[in-house]
């Protein structure tokens, strides 16, 4: 089984609420042959991820931070 | 009622909004930014990264075209499927972040409704047609029977856009193909004969696609086999709507999807509507491809009537059926 953990410390607590309330549905809804875990606490965002294999743990981790970037994007446009 | 649209179910990122005003959809704004690929099809991860570059800034520029401002919108809404699951869940959270940053609901609809009820909403009199929806990945004939959109006919196989560009790639056209592949019909000089393939009230295309194939290969003139594409796949997506206007005693029919650019498709469906003494609606281009407004407009009537979803759980749907939603904005 395949790891990563990503660690993130957003600038204030609704930057980290926005991403993590944004991503949750996505966790849910799985990636094939990946698992994850997500924690908010307080503006620390921890990211858990197994795979398979590099390739599936490489394509979730693509994803995932696609998302938070993406969501993170809005936030501060709007 | 003010909403904002996301749409990104494959090739375009979209932001739309529109206000409704006496159960009419008035376009404020309305963002189209198309992923194009270097060479070949759509990649879904490269879509999906396209979509995630631009969202954020078509969302500011589509408050700064329609002049709403944040405080303004009632409602966000995202096209919660079918389509690319990479790039549904690029712009689904997108939605989500923007719902929780300006604490407005949001509600995840689907895209095949959303053509339909953008015609509905914007063009005068069109009130209960029949919708040959034809893009990329997508190829129906849709109409409304006992509370819920029915897909009378469909394809079996590709989508009639998809059918166009698989055979612009073959013969060297960039993306999209279809209006080149438009263009170049103009000039032919014959008609080739191409499998008509219709089973039930269905249709393949695969079958044309093939044939056309095998005839570029034996050296037969481009325009030609264009001209000749055109008029077979046309002719039968003609036939499919007209026999779901017949079963359903319709007489309107409205064209959407990227594919109903295409002039010789609308001259087709337009003639088949007259000599059923039937009226005949197309969207502008902007509202016929895929777009913001359209998702946003579909969110309005879903949410006038009683829909709400969670952010938790709006959830994408890749195979999201037109004919799962109920609708219960219609009688």
């Amino acid at each position: 089984m395949k790891k990563v953990c990503f660690v993130l410390d957003f600038e204030n607590f609704d930057d980290a609420r926005v991403v993590y309330n944004s991503l949750n549905p996505e966790i849910k809804h799985k990636i094939p042959k990946t698992k994850i875990k997500v924690k908010l606490k307080e503006t620390v965002l921890k990211i858990d991820i197994e795979a398979n294999d590099i390739s599936s743990l490489r394509a979730a981790c693509n994803s995932y931070l696609r998302w938070i970037n993406t969501a993170l994007n809005v936030k501060k446009t709007v | 009622m003010i909403c904002l649209g996301i749409e990104g179910t494959a090739h375009s990122i979209c932001v739309g909004i529109v206000k409704e005003k006496n159960n009419r959809c008035i376009v404020l704004s309305n963002i189209i930014k198309i992923y194009k690929p270097e060479k070949g099809g759509i990649h879904p991860r490269e879509a999906a990264n396209h979509h995630a570059t631009y969202i954020a800034d078509l969302i500011k520029d589509s408050f700064k075209q329609s002049g709403v401002d944040t405080g303004d919108v009632d409602l966000v809404s995202f096209s919660k499927g079918p389509g690319l699951g990479p790039c549904l869940r690029t712009a689904a959270t997108a939605a989500r972040a923007l719902s929780l940053t300006i604490n407005k609901p949001i509600l995840g609809v689907n895209h095949c409704v959303a053509h339909l009820e953008i015609g509905r909403g914007t063009l005068k009199d069109c009130i209960d047609p029949v919708l040959l929806y034809t893009s990329g990945a997508n190829t129906q004939v849709i109409a409304f029977a006992e509370g819920r959109y029915r897909v009378f006919g469909e394809t079996l196989d590709v989508g009639i856009g998809n059918c166009l560009d698989k055979f612009g790639r073959i013969a060297n056209l960039s993306f999209p193909c279809g209006p080149k592949i438009e263009q170049l019909a103009l000039n032919a000089k014959k008609y080739i004969d191409l499998p008509y393939s219709i089973k039930g009230m269905d249709i393949a295309f695969s079958g044309l696609l093939t044939a056309a194939e095998t005839f570029y290969k034996k050296g037969e003139k481009l325009e030609d086999i264009c001209f000749s594409i055109q008029e077979t796949a046309f002719a039968a997506l003609t036939e499919i709507t007209e026999r779901a206007m017949a079963h359903t005693e319709k007489k309107q029919v409205l064209l959407a999807g990227g594919v109903a650019a295409n002039k010789r498709l609308c001259n087709m469906v337009n003639t088949m509507a007259k000599e059923r003494e039937a009226s005949f609606f197309v969207p502008e281009k902007t509202l016929c491809i895929d777009n913001g407004a359209m998702i946003a407009w579909l969110g309005v009537l879903m949410y006038n009537n009683g829909v709400r979803m969670k952010v938790e759980n709006s959830f994408i749907n890749q195979r999201f059926r037109t004919d799962m939603v109920d609708v219960t904005w219609r009688d």
